[in-house]
């Protein structure tokens, strides 16, 4: 490509995923909620999707930190993708147990 | 056509967020879920906002799974030079959040 543009497109990749990990904290803090004083297994879940999410969180920022620049690349790799996919896909069916039991 | 070549890294990195923007929508859509059956009290039993969570929930779950389907066939048609792959994904998610939208409108109306 004629314009080379290394640093803000790894950048607004790593704020993306930060995004994202927000979503599912956000979920965490719900399914926390939901499940205060009245059931103990939707607050054990939610403490569950808070940890994965603050993992997650985590984890965005290390695999960032280690391939500096050229960066996010790391990230776009099939097994990653597939396990963020499967992190929201267990969220999710946690977030339904809450939802029909509620 | 069909040679596949690794394409520049701004379109994986613009395909990544876009896959990334759809996971967002679906925890989007999980927290209203639960936001529903939390918050809304919609009758004398708790049916109404459970099925809206419900069927928010479910788009969710059904959105994640598109949108890693969708990142991938859109992977292969960059890497192929070929046209993006058309979509029902978008289409199927905003009917379903503008009825559950209108729903939930029409029950607070009613009540």
């Amino acid at each position: 490509m004629s314009t080379p543009d290394p640093g803000r497109q790894p950048e607004r990749t790593l704020l993306a995923w930060r995004r994202t990990a927000l979503g599912l904290i956000a979920n965490g803090t719900l399914l926390l909620v939901s499940g205060h004083g009245s059931s103990q297994v939707r607050t054990g879940l939610g403490i569950v999707v808070l940890v994965l999410s603050l993992g997650c969180w985590t984890a965005v920022g290390a695999v960032y930190r280690r391939s500096k620049g050229g960066a996010v690349h790391a990230l776009g790799h099939d097994h990653v993708l597939r396990v963020a996919a499967g992190l929201v896909l267990v969220v999710g069916l946690f977030d339904l147990y809450a939802v029909i039991t509620r | 056509m069909s040679e596949e070549q690794e394409p520049d890294y701004r379109f994986t990195l613009a395909n990544e967020r876009t896959y990334l923007a759809y996971l967002r929508t679906s925890l989007a859509c999980y927290a209203g879920g639960l936001s529903a059956v939390q918050f809304l009290d919609l009758g004398p039993d708790r049916w109404p906002a459970r099925i809206i969570g419900i069927v928010l929930v479910l788009t969710g779950i059904v959105t994640t799974a598109g949108a890693f389907r969708r990142w991938q066939l859109n992977l292969t048609a960059i890497r192929r030079g070929g046209a993006l792959p058309a979509s029902r994904l978008p289409l199927m998610l905003g009917a379903t959040i503008a009825t559950v939208g209108l729903i939930g409108l029409l029950f607070s109306l009613w009540r």
